[in-house]
């Protein structure tokens, strides 16, 4: 999570004496929540209609979102277990030589889009937290 | 932008493709294909963009593994010198073909060339 002022609303967040651990979470959770509709989204758009899917992609979708802290740094894992059939979601991100790519995966990870969608809605919380909006 | 990356690609002697384009077509021993991802806007003026960022992806297949691991860092430091943003390493790609193996890496070119 990085976007312009996060430091300052931390360090605003602090004075407030308010869980500074409690609404970073809540932001990587609303992130995981955005990015896994899109990636959810996108799962269903197999080639061939997923005719040849026996649906093990979709259901390796990590849909509870995982918090995990490093310090003082967090993070929220997203995305496909390759272990438990997710590998195809690989193939869907970036395609082959004789398969197109299937670009909403794509940019469920990586699109500006999603990119600008999560950026507001986590700013959106800690603006929310240290009273700025309501 | 999309011509400009053919060419640069092109200069390695190896064919470029659009990704997902070969069909039933055999492999080439070794080949490039891209992708463009998105073109988005930048800047505006007078309610006009006068600047994009485009993004594509990078890939390189071959039959020799250790030329598909050298060829996509030479294909990267010709693109950083020709202008494009390039992150990384790169990352491994799935082949249709057991006999190929792939890698790949994003481009980023920002392109000030207005509508």
């Amino acid at each position: 999570m990085s976007f312009e002022g996060l430091d300052e609303m931390m360090k605003k967040l602090e004075r407030l004496d308010k869980d500074t651990k409690q609404v970073t979470e809540e932001a990587l959770t609303k992130a995981h929540e955005i990015v896994t509709a899109k990636a959810e989204a996108a799962v269903r758009q197999l080639p061939a209609g997923g005719r040849y899917s026996r649906g093990d992609t979709a259901a390796s979708l990590q849909r509870t979102p995982r918090i995990k802290w490093s310090g003082s740094e967090a993070s929220v894992e997203v995305g496909f277990n390759i272990r438990k059939g997710g590998l195809p979601s690989i193939f869907m991100m970036y395609g082959t030589p004789r398969y197109m790519k299937v670009q909403a995966m794509y940019d469920a990870f990586y699109g500006s889009q999603t990119e600008g969608e999560v950026i507001n809605a986590e700013k959106e919380i800690f603006l929310n937290a240290i009273g700025e909006i309501e | 932008m999309k011509e400009f990356l053919i060419e640069l690609l092109e200069s390695f002697g190896y064919p470029v493709f659009l990704q997902g384009s070969l069909g039933d077509c055999a492999y080439p021993e070794s080949f490039f294909t891209i992708w463009n991802n998105s073109s988005d806007d930048n800047n505006h003026y007078d309610n006009e963009p006068v600047s994009y960022t485009w993004s594509f992806d990078v890939n390189f297949y071959s039959v020799n593994p250790e030329l598909v691991n050298n060829m996509l860092l030479e294909a990267k430091a010709v693109l950083k010198a020709n202008g494009f943003i390039i992150s990384g390493k790169g990352y491994d790609l799935m082949s249709d073909e057991p006999t190929h193996t792939g890698r790949g890496m994003n481009a980023l070119i920002i392109d000030n060339g207005g509508t």
